[in-house]
C-alpha cells in the first residue's frame, strides 16, 4: 500500500508566469515577509540550489550520501565525485600544515585554519558514512547481490568483491556452525518454505521522501497519478520512482 | 519425552529477541544448538524410515497409502525445517550483533576479543564466532585500504563532527599517543583538550571520555 501526500506544492512558479511582473514581485515579497511555513521554506531552499549551479563535488557527495541512506537498494557508485572530493581534502590538508607550520602566519589566518580544518573533518565524515551505509547494505543483501548479476553494475569493484568474500565468510560459518550438524538433505541456503525465500531481498516497498529536481510532468502511480514539478515534495513507494531517480529527475531526501 | 518437537528451537529464538530488546550479547548456546541438530538427525531418520515402511509394504504409490501417516510425515519434516530455520535464525542475528559491536569498537579486533574483564566479547563466542570476526576483519582491512591515505572510514562513531576540538577525561591509562601536535602521555585523571580525530580511537575503546 503506498500512500501519497502533497508536502508543499510549488504552483507559485506557475502563477508568476501568467500574473504581471510588478504583483509578481510584490507576491513574492508577500510571501517571504509573512508566510514563514513550509512554502517560503522551500522556496528558500529551491533558490539556493539553483545559485550553487555547477554544483561542488563535496554537495554533489552530500547528495548522493543522503539518497544512499534513504534508499532501500544500492544506489549507483559515485567513485568520480568520492575521489574528488578525497583529492580535495588531500589538498586543504597539504595546505593547511604547510600554513600551519609557517610562522609568520597571522592570528586570523589562524582562525581561518581552523574554519579549513572543520570543513576538512566534515568532508571525511561524509565519505566515511558514505561509504557505510552501502557497505552495510551490501553486506546485509549479500547473497542476494551474489545470485543476481543485474545489481552489480551500481557496485564498484572492490564492493563486488566485498560482497562475493562477505558471503564465502557468512556461507562458511552456517556449514560449521549449523548445517554440517544437519542430515545432508538438509543443508541448502536457498529453500523456499511456505512462500518465504531464504535470500534476503531488499525491501522496495519501503516508503522514501522525494523532491522533484526539475519538472517531469504526469507519474503514474498504482493508486492515482500525480503531477510532478520542481521542487515538490511527496512521500511513494522506492518501487514506483525507481527509474526517475535512476535518471537523476528527483531526488532522495 | 514430555517436550514437543521445536520446543528448544523456540527457546533459542526467544534468547535472540531478548538479545535484540535488550541490545546486548549473550554467551553462544552450544548445548541447545547441539540438541536442536540431533532433534533434526532424528526427525529425519523417522522420516526415512517411514517412507521406506510405506515403500515396502504397498504396491500403490506414496500418495495413495494411508493418511494418517502422511499427516505424520509432513508434520515431521515442518518440524525438522523449522529446527533448521530457527538456528539459521539464531545465528544470524549473533553474526549481525558481533559485525554490529565490530564496528562500533572501531575496528580493533583484538581489542574486541579480549576476555570479559577487559571489555571484551570472547568468553561469548563460539569458535567458530571467532573465526567469522578474523576473517570479517581482514576484509574490512582489504575493503579499506584504497581510502585509508585520506581517511580511515572504520575509526570513529558516525556522529557528524562539531567541533575540531574535544575536552576529554582519560579513564584508563593509555600511554603516550602520537598527536598531530607532538606526542601526550594520557594518564587517569588528567583531562586535556585535544584534536577529536587524534583521539577518535582512544574514545572509541574506552580509555577517553568527552567532558561537555
Amino acid at each position: 500500500m503506498s500512500w501519497n501526500k502533497n508536502l508543499s506544492s510549488m504552483d507559485v512558479d506557475e502563477e508568476e508566469d501568467d500574473m504581471p511582473t510588478i504583483r509578481t514581485a510584490d507576491y513574492s515579497k508577500m510571501t517571504k515577509s509573512f508566510d514563514v511555513g513550509t512554502r517560503a521554506k522551500s522556496l528558500d531552499i529551491d533558490e539556493l540550489m539553483e545559485e550553487q549551479s555547477p554544483e561542488s563535488a563535496l554537495s554533489q557527495l552530500v547528495r548522493s550520501w543522503v539518497a544512499e541512506r534513504g534508499a532501500p537498494v544500492v544506489l549507483e557508485w559515485q567513485g568520480e565525485i568520492v575521489d574528488e572530493v578525497m583529492s580535495q581534502i588531500e589538498e586543504q590538508s597539504k595546505i593547511v600544515d604547510s600554513l600551519k607550520s609557517d610562522d609568520r602566519s597571522t592570528d586570523e589566518e589562524h582562525f581561518q585554519l581552523i574554519l579549513v580544518q572543520t570543513e576538512v573533518e566534515r568532508a571525511k565524515y561524509v565519505i566515511t558514512s558514505y561509504v557505510r551505509a552501502r557497505l552495510s547494505k551490501i553486506e546485509e543483501h549479500a547473497q542476494y547481490i551474489v545470485k543476481n548479476p543485474s545489481t552489480h553494475s551500481n557496485l564498484s569493484g572492490i564492493e563486488l568483491s566485498h560482497a562475493r568474500k562477505f558471503w564465502r565468510l557468512i556461507e562458511t560459518h552456517y556449514q560449521m556452525s549449523v548445517l554440517q550438524g544437519l542430515p545432508t538433505a538438509m543443508r541448502g541456503l536457498e529453500d523456499s518454505h511456505n512462500g518465504k525465500s531464504m535470500v534476503i531481498e531488499p525491501d522496495l516497498d519501503r516508503a522514501i521522501f522525494i523532491r522533484a529536481r526539475r519538472n517531469v510532468g504526469q507519474v503514474q502511480l498504482p493508486q492515482q497519478s500525480i503531477e510532478l514539478m520542481k521542487g515538490d515534495n511527496y512521500l511513494v513507494s522506492f518501487r514506483d520512482v525507481s527509474y526517475l531517480i535512476a535518471s537523476g529527475a528527483v531526488e532522495i531526501v | 519425552m514430555s517436550q514437543q518437537y521445536t520446543d528448544i528451537a523456540h527457546r533459542l529464538i526467544q534468547q535472540s529477541r531478548r538479545s535484540h530488546l535488550t541490545d546486548s550479547l549473550y554467551a553462544y548456546d552450544d548445548a541447545s544448538v547441539r540438541e536442536i541438530t540431533r532433534e533434526c538427525r532424528y526427525l529425519n531418520s523417522q522420516i526415512n524410515d517411514t517412507v521406506e515402511r510405506l515403500t515396502n509394504e504397498a504396491d500403490q504409490s506414496l500418495m495413495e497409502s494411508d493418511k494418517p501417516t502422511l499427516a505424520q510425515l509432513t508434520i515431521l519434516n515442518l518440524c525438522a525445517q523449522r529446527n533448521k530455520r530457527c538456528l539459521l535464525g539464531y545465528h544470524h542475528h549473533r553474526l549481525n550483533k558481533l559485525r554490529d559491536l565490530y564496528w562500533k569498537s572501531g575496528a580493533a579486533l583484538a581489542h574486541l576479543l579480549n576476555e570479559h574483564d577487559n571489555g571484551g566479547i570472547r568468553d561469548e563466542l563460539s569458535p567458530t564466532e571467532v573465526d567469522f570476526l578474523r576473517g570479517y576483519s581482514s576484509l574490512i582491512t582489504q575493503y579499506k585500504s584504497p581510502f585509508l591515505d585520506v581517511v580511515d572510514i572504520t575509526s570513529g562513531s558516525l556522529e557528524p563532527p562539531k567541533d575540531l576540538h574535544i575536552s576529554v577525561r582519560v579513564v584508563r591509562d593509555a600511554g603516550l599517543i602520537e598527536t598531530q601536535g607532538g606526542p601526550v602521555d594520557f594518564r587517569v585523571g588528567q583531562r586535556f583538550m585535544v584534536r577529536r580525530s587524534d583521539v577518535e580511537r582512544l574514545l572509541v575503546q574506552g580509555y577517553l571520555e568527552q567532558v561537555d
